[in-house]
């Protein structure tokens, strides 16, 4: 593992943040990864396919970003890969493989207006995250 | 070979990681490439900065009006999904390798075994660069490992960065869906 991957403390971190979508109705696999297809940490009702989705994530991501630069469309935000038998989004978190100071501030609330089947949430039930860099002690 | 016949045909560049296939194809397009680069994390697997994460894209047209589409492939194994959706279609295949890295004429078999089976007759040519570099495989160790296998393709020594080398390798697979069209229509 490079010094740039993220240590074992923030893994669980993140993992234990990920179970949570146990409790999202029809939520299959939550992973977060690497900007080059690392799985981080991950939580899915198939262990063996977070990997492949992590790859797959970061190809469609890279995709994202290309076309929203040809396109002239600014940042890359979100890919969703609408299915027959659900959906799929990939989700672009501003954050660097090497933090920095500047990555230990909070990010911008972002607002979940969707389910994980695309269904919209009403307002009252909308939830909202964000995130920031953590060092470790 | 369809592709050829009507004007306008798709090669694949691939090979492992840092073997030169964004630089190659940047070397000769003649639009500005679509990359889809993103920061390397895992510098213990390979040094470079960037990685390949879905794939290259350039075009030229050659003399005779014929244009390439040409597309680069992730070089990493966890990309192995690309490598397949890439190939299809494609008229022929340029497998880049760096023979001073470990394990390349390996690599060279992982390459050829993924990617024979999307090209009609086996349009392959193999590209391999840092040859001089001491105790590095020459060329012919690349040949007699594909002829040890039956396959029958060109192995040329190039440095990537060179516009003259990397046509030099488009031309010579041009020049075998050329042969093998005309020995179609025979």
């Amino acid at each position: 593992m490079s010094k740039a991957r993220p240590a074992k403390l923030s893994r669980e971190l993140a993992r234990k943040v990920l179970e949570s979508f146990r409790e999202v109705a029809g939520a299959q696999c939550a992973v977060l990864f690497s900007s080059d297809g690392f799985e981080i940490a991950s939580y899915a009702t198939d262990a063996n396919a977070s990997a492949r989705f992590a790859a797959i994530g970061s190809s469609l991501a890279a995709l994202g970003t290309a076309l929203s630069t040809e396109a002239g469309l600014g940042e890359f935000g979100r890919v969703t890969i609408e299915s027959e038998g659900g959906a799929s989004q990939f989700i672009k978190l501003k954050l660097r493989a090497k933090p920095t100071k500047e990555d230990e501030e909070w990010s911008d609330w972002m607002t979940a207006r969707e389910r994980a089947d695309l269904s919209p949430v009403p307002e009252g039930e909308r939830i909202a995250v964000r995130y920031r860099v953590q060092p470790e002690e | 070979m369809s592709g050829v016949e009507a004007g306008e045909f798709k090669i694949v560049f691939t090979g492992p990681m840092g073997a030169g296939k964004t630089t190659a194809i940047a070397a000769i397009s003649e639009v500005e490439p679509v990359r889809t680069e993103v920061e390397n994390t895992d510098r213990v697997a390979h040094a470079k900065e960037s990685t390949t994460v879905g794939f290259d894209f350039g075009r030229i047209t050659l003399a005779d009006g014929s244009v390439v589409r040409l597309y680069g492939t992730p070089g990493q194994m966890r990309y192995r999904f690309m490598w397949d959706i890439l190939g299809r279609g494609a008229a022929g295949v340029i497998v880049l390798l760096d023979a001073s890295a470990p394990g390349a004429l390996v690599q060279l078999d992982v390459f050829v075994d993924a990617f024979i089976p999307h090209v009609a007759h086996g349009a392959l040519v193999v590209g391999v660069g840092r040859t001089d570099v001491p105790n590095a495989p020459s060329t012919d160790a690349f040949a007699a490992r594909l002829d040890a296998r039956g396959i029958v393709a060109p192995v040329l020594s190039v440095d990537v960065r060179r516009q003259g080398d990397v046509m030099m390798l488009v031309r010579t697979l041009v020049c075998i869906l050329d042969s093998i069209a005309h020995g179609a229509d025979a």
